[in-house]
């Protein structure tokens, strides 16, 4: 039989490099920034196109999807036609996902500074740019398995097994969490609800960390540690039993975000349950590509980019580590809505994603360029950057979510709260903050570094746009000709089957979570003096969404005493049911704000406040972190939708009356009325009617003013 | 956990089916495993390692 010769794309790939170490930069930059603002909010300069809440979402977007999604892309295009011994499928599909890829990323940037947000965390992105998501990743999955099925090697290696599983699952993930209803171009709600949007979104976003920043990884580590090292994977038995345990176990852990919430208690402990679980497959991945290094750690002391590797699959293994551990119920209590998560999170994303980026990054440049690097030296030196960073960043959050978890819950020996303003446990964090930044900093210079050596590599060397390989055709076998101790070869062999059983695997576990939650009517009671926002409360929620308030303050009281001191009544599922979206939120730099309608909690303040309040955080609040929203005061709301909102709030099941729409907006503009003059007359603040300011403040007097048991005024 | 579960009517029996698929799965993919030889498996681990262009692997 005669060898075939053919070619590999490189540009594809260089394209993808250099997209990755753009938006990394770009990423990190914005990171750096939202840092600062987190202990000198002058930082936003008043601008509302980059205050925290519009640019967080941003910067978890960029790196997410724009600097680890071209990564992955870049990886898998190298390795899939090395793996398959064939060129890309289609270099018409490869243009096409690289271009709509990168037009959805400029979408995001350019969408969500403007506040066109769902808030749904790591899915923010409005419905129109979740469609073109749909369409270019289905465009990315036909290429690589256009590619897989006119291959020349007949077995798909365990990489391929996490591309395919990544595929699919995150199209599933992608597609069931962005159900929505659009009210415009630009505006929609989700189909969920409350508890169910809660549930659905974390089964959502805990497998956006599982299948888009972990799968896509391991399946790079499986090629390019072996290619690094110049040996074989220490186990490929265990990299089987990894592959399937993984993805197995993953997608029942996304209630482990949703501790001591009103989610029902049953869903809690089976995603603490799979959670524990989940450490032997990540550990077993994380060894396996180790010890992939035996006989050959000498190397790691000359080879930089074989430290990158180190670190990152070190970092992997403390964060896996790490993720069990925060979801028992009793960590959890303390941790969660602290800077502990942030660190746990920086810890994945910076040392895991982030090291094993630039590794793979080093080892491709100079090989489709066919030259040598420029500078190992500054390879070397942006390992240190990087690892520095890492430390300067991650420790002092550590040190920070620890202070503002055990401050929140802190006690006198005369029982009560010891810090009752909140106000205190955030300033005594800011120290640690500005460290934050600063390894951040350490970060982005490092990356800086390696950008300019890469393109000073580039220039050295002349890119081979089409590689010249070759190999021996694929013998289709023919029926019977299989010998039976081959069996257990049949899925390895065949993608299609291989899709199938990855979906199967990754479905169990949501379907499990989500059924019971969603039929059963005792997981979600419904309590009679809820009831829907009125236009204007919509309208103000929708404002809350638009600035991204959720980013900083979680709408949820857990049942612990010092909560229910702190914030009043603990939360209840059935206080959620017209929430399209849910806004609990993941994180509080700011206080819980689920009673901040409910005069008999500590909460409660009356409109006045809220409006000084807005204006400058620091008037009513000395020391505050949190932006100034002077555009709230100055513009005037538009409220030119709120009948196409309240149609489409009703067919999701929301119980507006017939024809409420009709008279929405002069119910509306009474409400605003009463607030206003409520403003004029007891606190001497004159404010339209229209202004933006007056619809919040009535969301914020809506929350938890259904469960109060004295009755409130609206004002 | 069954406890915790007993309120929602019909929910533990999701909970036992998965786990056993899970045991399944976990039982296929270990004989899966076991089943394969050393060739067969050094065969499977050395495809990253393959060379099929002209240029040199290792610089």
């Amino acid at each position: 039989m005669q060898k075939e010769t053919f070619n590999y794309d490189n540009k594809i790939v260089r394209n993808f490099a250099i997209a990755t170490a753009i938006w990394g930069v770009v990423g990190m930059l914005v990171g750096v920034l939202i840092a600062s603002q987190l202990f000198e909010p002058f930082f936003n300069f008043n601008t509302r196109y980059i205050s925290f809440g519009r640019l967080r979402p941003l910067h978890t977007n960029a790196i997410i999807f724009a600097f680890v999604g071209n990564a992955i892309f870049m990886g898998v295009y190298y390795s899939l036609q090395r793996l398959m011994k064939t060129r890309m499928f289609s270099d018409k599909l490869s243009t096409i996902h690289f271009w709509g890829w990168q037009l959805i990323i400029v979408a995001a940037a350019i969408t969500l500074p403007l506040g066109l947000t769902s808030s749904k965390e790591y899915a923010e992105l409005e419905w129109p740019i979740d469609i073109a998501i749909t369409i270019i990743w289905i465009v990315f999955g036909w290429n690589m398995f256009g590619t897989i099925y006119q291959r020349r090697e007949k077995h798909l290696y365990v990489a391929i097994w996490f591309y395919i599983a990544t595929f699919i699952t995150v199209a599933m993930l992608h597609v069931v969490n962005s159900l929505a209803l659009p009210v415009s171009l630009f505006k929609s709600y989700s189909v969920f609800a409350g508890v169910q949007d809660a549930l659905v979104q974390w089964w959502y976003g805990h497998n956006a960390v599982a299948f888009f920043l972990t799968t896509p990884f391991l399946g790079l580590m499986y090629y390019f540690m072996p290619k690094m090292a110049n040996r074989p994977v220490y186990s490929y038995k265990l990299s089987i039993l990894h592959f399937w345990s993984l993805i197995f176990l993953y997608i029942w852990a996304g209630p482990h975000h949703l501790l001591y919430t009103s989610l029902p208690d049953w869903a809690q402990t089976l995603g603490v349950a799979f959670s524990i679980m989940l450490i032997a497959p990540s550990w077993g991945g994380m060894l396996n590509g180790l010890l992939t290094l035996r006989g050959a750690w000498d190397r790691v002391r000359d080879d930089a980019i074989l430290k990158f590797m180190v670190v990152g699959l070190t970092a992997y293994g403390m964060s896996t580590f790490e993720g069990p551990m925060l979801s028992l119920k009793s960590v959890n209590k303390i941790a969660h809505f602290t800077d502990w998560i942030v660190a746990h999170v920086h810890v994945g994303a910076l040392g895991w994603n982030g090291l094993l980026t630039f590794a793979i990054l080093y080892y491709i440049i100079p090989r489709i360029y066919e030259t040598k690097m420029y500078s190992k030296k500054a390879v070397n030196t942006h390992f240190w950057l990087a690892t520095l960073g890492i430390l300067f960043y991650v420790i002092p959050m550590y040190f920070s979510g620890f202070t503002q978890g055990l401050m929140w819950q802190q006690f006198t020996e005369d029982g009560m709260l010891k810090y009752p303003n909140f106000l205190e446990t955030t300033i005594q964090v800011l120290p640690m903050h500005m460290l934050r930044a600063f390894g951040g900093v350490l970060y982005l210079s490092g990356t800086i570094l390696m950008v300019w050596n890469l393109f000073k590599t580039a220039k050295s060397g002349k890119l081979v746009p089409n590689e010249a390989a070759e190999a021996y055709p694929l013998v289709k076998e023919e029926k019977g000709t299989v010998q039976v101790a081959y069996w257990h070869r049949w899925i390895e062999k065949r993608p299609t089957q291989l899709l199938i059983f990855s979906f199967i695997a990754v479905a169990i576990g949501g379907i499990v979570e989500f059924v019971p939650t969603f039929l059963v009517e005792s997981n979600v009671q419904t309590i009679p003096s809820v009831t829907p926002y009125s236009p204007l409360e919509l309208e103000g929620r929708d404002l809350y969404i638009r600035e991204g308030c959720s980013n900083c303050h979680s709408q949820q009281v857990r049942p612990f005493r010092d909560e229910t001191i702190r914030y009043g009544e603990y939360s209840k599922s059935g206080e959620h049911v017209y929430d399209h979206p849910f806004l609990w939120g993941s994180k509080r730099t700011g206080p819980d704000l689920a009673r901040a309608g409910n005069t008999s909690s500590k909460m409660y303040k009356d409109a006045g406040w809220h409006y000084q309040h807005m204006k400058n955080p620091r008037t009513t609040s000395e020391g505050s972190i949190m932006p100034a929203y002077p555009w709230l005061i100055e513009d005037d709301g538009d409220y030119s939708n709120i009948e196409t909102k309240i149609i489409t709030m009703r067919k999701l099941g929301v119980p507006y009356e017939e024809n409420y729409e009709k008279y929405a907006l002069s119910e509306l503009y009474n409400q605003a009325e009463d607030i206003s003059t409520f403003l004029s007359k007891e606190k001497g603040i004159k404010v339209a009617k229209e202004k933006e300011i007056i619809a919040l403040i009535a969301y914020l007097h809506k929350l938890g003013r259904d469960i109060n048991t004295k009755r409130t005024a609206r004002k | 956990m069954r406890k915790m579960i007993g309120h929602v009517e019909g929910a533990d029996i999701f909970l036992i089916i998965a786990l056993l698929i899970f045991l399944g799965v976990f039982i296929i993919a270990a004989l899966y495993m076991s089943l394969m030889s050393k060739e067969q498996i050094a065969e499977l681990a050395n495809l990253p390692l393959e060379t099929t262009s002209d240029q040199h692997d290792e610089e």
